[in-house]
């Protein structure tokens, strides 16, 4: 863009906010400057022999109605749409005001409208759009098991032990199971989602634990029971009313966990 | 005296734009150049006047600043600016193509065509 496209570009801001900013200051000098005109044109009429008062009136035919030039000059400066928009604005919130219960509908719409499609991104936001929140999101990967039919199956730790060994695709892998299991405490059981993970699945995608202990391998493969009690392990996912037990997230002291496992899922993490 | 021939659409602008490079002008003086230069001979609605001047100063081709007239009052001048001028150029060349070619158009004869 050379440098007069640039000035015309500024100044055509300047003159707009001008224009908006202080629009009784520009109509204000518009009306002086038709009246310089018409007493100018008036003069050089009375020296041509026309009677004062018959050249001011035909000086001010000539020029048109002040009215006139004044929406004339705002069209040109672009005021016209804000002046319109504007008026829409104050028509449609008249309107509005003068039927409340169409009003009251109208916003319930629009509520409801704009919070589903809200909700609905952020889900398609988190789950499809956004990356997961670890190091070289990019390259992390997870697999499962499939049996015969194509259908998910069992991963036992044993396999991924062996798979580590021998792997060279990848960087690292870690382990990582769902749990559902039920929190026994003195006032009765509840139901918690729990999921357990490997420590090396921190180190992996580089995002450290914020809360209880990585499952280490010699805690592996002992059996559907699972008993949180004082060992501090494993991360509870979910516990209803969780927020009135905050700290006995993943290191209940007091109370027994039992649980099944749900399934199990190893990922990855590819060095290539 | 010949009739007035009515000004072309869409060339108030330019000659504006011509009126102001020869110094600077109130609008009524804008108005007189113009005449004076055509000889009389063009109509200029007075009424679309003041509507380009502000047209063009928004676009940033002429800028006005409040000074005294002829007669001793105050009066708002105009005059062009850098990017004025180059588009005054441009116009000119443009109207002087634009002309040549009408020219010789209507100026072809039967052989010719």
């Amino acid at each position: 863009m050379s440098t007069s496209e640039n000035m015309t570009i500024l100044a055509r801001i300047r003159s707009w906010w001008k224009a908006l900013a202080h629009r009784s200051q520009m109509e204000s000098e518009l009306e002086s400057e038709l009246s310089f005109h018409v007493e100018s044109y008036a003069e050089d009429l009375v020296r041509q022999g026309v009677p004062l008062k018959e050249a001011l009136r035909r000086a001010k035919i000539e020029l048109g109605p002040a009215a006139a030039q004044k929406e004339e000059v705002r069209s040109s400066v672009g005021l016209r749409v804000w002046d319109d928009l504007r008026a829409d604005v104050r028509y449609a919130l008249r309107q509005l005001r003068r039927t409340p219960a169409f009003t009251a509908t109208v916003l319930l719409v629009l509520a409801l409208g704009i919070g589903a499609n809200a909700a609905m991104f952020s889900v398609i936001d988190a789950t499809l759009l956004r990356w997961l929140p670890y190091s070289r999101p990019g390259q992390l990967v997870q697999l499962t098991t499939v049996d015969e039919q194509g259908a998910p199956s069992w991963m036992f730790y044993p396999d991924l032990v062996e798979w580590r060994s021998q792997a060279k695709t990848f960087e690292s892998l870690a382990y990582y199971t769902d749990v559902e299991a039920f929190l026994e405490t003195e006032s009765g059981q509840q139901q918690v989602s729990r999921r357990e993970s490997e420590r090396q699945s921190f180190s992996s995608t580089g995002r450290p634990a914020k809360t209880g202990a990585g499952i280490s391998a010699g805690r592996r493969n002992r059996g559907q029971r699972v008993r949180g009690g004082t060992e501090r392990c494993g991360l509870a996912k979910h516990v209803p009313g969780g927020s009135q037990r905050g700290g006995q997230t993943g290191q209940a002291q007091r109370q027994t966990l039992y649980g099944s496992r749900r399934g199990a899922t190893a990922f990855y993490v590819s060095g290539q | 005296m010949s009739k007035q021939l009515e000004l072309l659409q869409g060339t108030l602008d330019m000659l504006i734009l011509k009126a102001v490079s020869l110094g600077p002008l109130h609008g009524y003086g804008v108005l007189l150049r113009i005449q004076q230069i055509s000889g009389g001979q063009l109509e200029i609605q007075q009424g679309s006047l003041y509507p380009a001047l502000y047209r063009l100063e928004h676009q940033g081709l002429i800028t006005s600043e409040w000074g005294e007239s002829e007669n001793n009052r105050k009066a708002k001048f105009y005059r062009l600016t850098a990017p004025g001028r180059k588009k005054l150029q441009t116009e000119t060349d443009n109207w002087n193509r634009m002309a040549g070619v009408i020219g010789d158009i209507l100026s072809s004869k039967p052989e010719e065509a």
